[in-house]
């Protein structure tokens, strides 16, 4: 008898090496065809991916959307840039500072808000976002209030300080296959397993004997930590930090990225960071000639309209969407293929498509 | 024993400021709160009947008053606030038809980043009809403030308490003696039994969509006298209408009335010792608000509650 085909089997890390080694063929000459801006796009484009793809694994495995993202972001650029330029450590410590801290942050959350059925992560994180950012603009003895502190030092290795943008390429080049790799393996592991149960039935998974709020809150301490990592290179990159970019508008904006690459799936996140920088730098380059008076704020109607398009016929992002008509495709032609070769009794091989909202898609067209 | 006794004098003169400053900051409290328990109300609303957190809430307070303000240029100011009514109400019943209604079935964390989008959206079609500029509208009846002997209270503050009582008079009146409105709670109570029994669903969740815009918009048209509307008002006045209806129990129509109320005393208190961290007074109230129900276990409302 076939096998189902299934997305998610195969071995723990096998599969992931292949994508992963094409991606960094196609990554790492890049720096050295491009322009120096169009290699700071690709910086942030990395930045942010790190962050998008924590949220895509909180709110794909463990059912949680988290409104707080830019705090932890924040969190992580504060921490590292204070340490660097009021204590002098250095950038390398800060990072796991960074990353050590919005994970503490939290796991205090998370520990108490996770044991509550229901999406209260959504707005538990959403009233801390804001919460952190007020702080940012009004404890100006830490923060330094709305203009923050500048002079940030860079990273530097052993012998070598880095500077230019390409050297900074190749460090958030490193940090996002860290982040991915670490995804993946999260992702095909037994907790990955758990996670996914848990997404589809939170009550199923408890009665299997899976403990639904320890994971939950593994999944969001990781994604934390992940932004707040994320934050600190963004720190050291651009040498200065105000809150600014860490508001509720910025925490809306990774949804948006993490929601439109496909929430659960690591390469959706990549995609949807990428989608909304390079969106966000061709609007602003393109709108002007249209519209003489406009500003930035203008681009945002668009993206509102993507958000709200993609959820509605793609609830799966992008990726994950073309990923599951591949499956089926896939599926579907394995299934004609077995019913060429063998008996009527393959007939009872499931062929439902892996996602049911796919028929409610099919109905409205 | 002079320094304590220094230290207990000013610890004295606080005391007696605060509380001498305290009946003001409660009447302005109250005016803020009724805003924020009109906002509660259209969450709770919608929320019972279609199970959606609705994140773009307080865009419907300010389209209601943005089109008040422009409206009124042209028309009297009673005639210009129903017709902003009447079109906020409308473009509520529209989101729901063009953007929910395709994706009922959808997960609850689909349909909150729907509405996220909706509310993007909103702003940025506010920011190209109105502009960035704050836009005014008089004092509904001008004159001096009323002294209440230990407080004052400005006309619009009269005006804003008095026009959310009548909305939460019509809107009780509403659910309990029409029966749209008893449709509308039988769909809150079990909305499967209540399509077994013909109550329409789909067009009960539109209702309850128009119904919570024109809710919102009279909110934002009672506020523009007080504090200027500009296309980004929406957000944070959303998010406090919000807390306003968790602190409520997120189900309770009564609840959210008292979590408007409340939540705009103990900001406006808050506010008072610490004007800084005004904004950020909400916010703490809504995660304390949240540790508390997880510490009582009270079987308050389940947010993940399915619906549509």
């Amino acid at each position: 008898m076939t096998k189902r085909f299934s997305p998610h089997s195969g071995s723990m890390v096998a599969r992931p090496l292949l994508p992963l080694g094409v991606l960094a063929l196609v990554l790492i000459p890049l720096p050295w065809l491009l322009s120096s801006y169009a290699v700071s796009v690709l910086i942030f484009i990395g930045i942010y991916t790190i962050v998008v793809i924590g949220l895509s694994l909180l709110a794909g495995f463990a059912g949680q959307i988290s409104l707080g993202h830019a705090a932890f972001y924040g969190i992580g650029a504060y921490t590292s840039g204070i340490l660097a330029t009021r204590l002098a450590v250095s950038p390398w410590i800060g990072l796991v500072a960074a990353g050590a801290l919005s994970g503490l942050v939290a796991w205090a959350i998370g520990a108490v808000i996770l044991q509550l059925r229901g999406h209260y992560l959504t707005i538990a994180t959403l009233g801390f976002g804001i919460i952190v950012n007020i702080v940012m603009l009004e404890w100006v003895a830490i923060t330094g209030g709305p203009s923050g502190f500048s002079k940030v030092p860079t990273f530097v290795l052993p012998g070598y300080e880095l500077q230019s943008d390409r050297d900074y390429y190749y460090l958030v080049l490193a940090a996002l296959f860290i982040a991915i790799i670490t995804a993946l393996n999260l992702v095909r592991s037994r907790v990955g397993r758990a996670l996914r149960a848990l997404h589809e039935s939170e009550i199923g998974a408890e009665t299997l004997g899976v403990n639904t709020t320890s994971f939950k809150l593994r999944v969001f301490v990781l994604s934390a930590v992940f932004a707040g990592c994320a934050g600190s290179l963004y720190a050291h990159y651009v040498g200065f930090v105000n809150p600014s970019p860490f508001g509720f508008k910025f925490s809306v904006e990774l949804l948006m990225m993490a929601a439109i690459g496909g929430l659960a799936s690591v390469w959706g996140a990549l995609f949807g960071a990428a989608l909304i920088v390079f969106l966000s730098e061709t609007i602003r380059e393109v709108l002007p000639l249209i519209l003489a008076d406009a500003s930035g704020e203008q681009q945002i109607i668009l993206f509102g309209l993507i958000l709200i398009g993609v959820m509605i016929f793609m609830p799966d992002g992008v990726i994950g969407s073309l990923g599951n008509w591949l499956a089926r495709r896939i599926q579907g032609r394995r299934l004609a293929e077995s019913l060429a070769h063998e008996s009527p009794a393959v007939t009872t091989v499931p062929s439902q498509p892996p996602q049911t909202r796919s028929s409610v898609l099919d109905s409205n067209e | 024993v002079w320094g304590v006794g220094q230290y207990l004098l000013r610890a004295k003169e606080t005391v007696v400021d605060l509380i001498t400053l305290l009946p003001q900051w409660l009447v302005t409290g109250i005016t803020l709160g009724s805003i924020y328990a009109l906002i509660a109300l259209g969450f709770v609303t919608i929320y019972n009947v279609t199970g959606v957190i609705n994140l773009a809430q307080g865009e419907f307070v300010m389209i209601g008053a943005l089109a008040t303000a422009t409206l009124s240029r042209a028309a009297p100011l009673p005639l210009a606030a129903a017709l902003a009514i009447l079109l906020t109400a409308i473009v509520g019943a529209a989101i729901y038809q063009v953007t929910l209604r395709p994706a009922r079935g959808a997960s609850i964390v689909t349909l909150i980043i729907i509405t996220i989008g909706v509310s993007i959206v909103l702003r940025g079609i506010a920011l190209l009809i109105w502009g960035v500029d704050p836009y005014p509208l008089r004092a509904f009846s001008p004159g001096p403030p009323i002294s209440l002997g230990v407080a004052v209270i400005t006309r619009q503050a009269l005006w804003v308490i008095a026009t959310t009582g009548l909305a939460v008079l019509l809107l009780y009146l509403f659910f309990t003696k029409t029966m749209l409105g008893r449709g509308m709670r039988a769909c809150a109570l079990n909305a499967r039994a209540a399509r077994l029994m013909g109550v329409p669903l789909a067009r009960m969740s539109m209702l309850a969509f128009a119904l919570s815009a024109g809710v919102a918009a009279i909110g934002g048209i009672v506020l523009t006298p007080i504090q200027y509307a500009s296309y980004d008002i929406g957000l944070i006045l959303g998010l406090k209408g919000f807390v306003a209806a968790i602190m409520g129990g997120l189900s309770s129509l009564p609840g959210a009335i008292i979590g408007g109320l409340l939540l705009g005393m103990l900001e406006s208190i808050g506010g008072g010792i610490n004007s800084a961290y005004k904004e950020a007074v909400a916010f703490v109230i809504l995660i304390a608000v949240l540790i508390a129900r997880r510490l009582v276990r009270a079987p308050g409302a389940d947010l993940s509650r399915g619906g549509l």
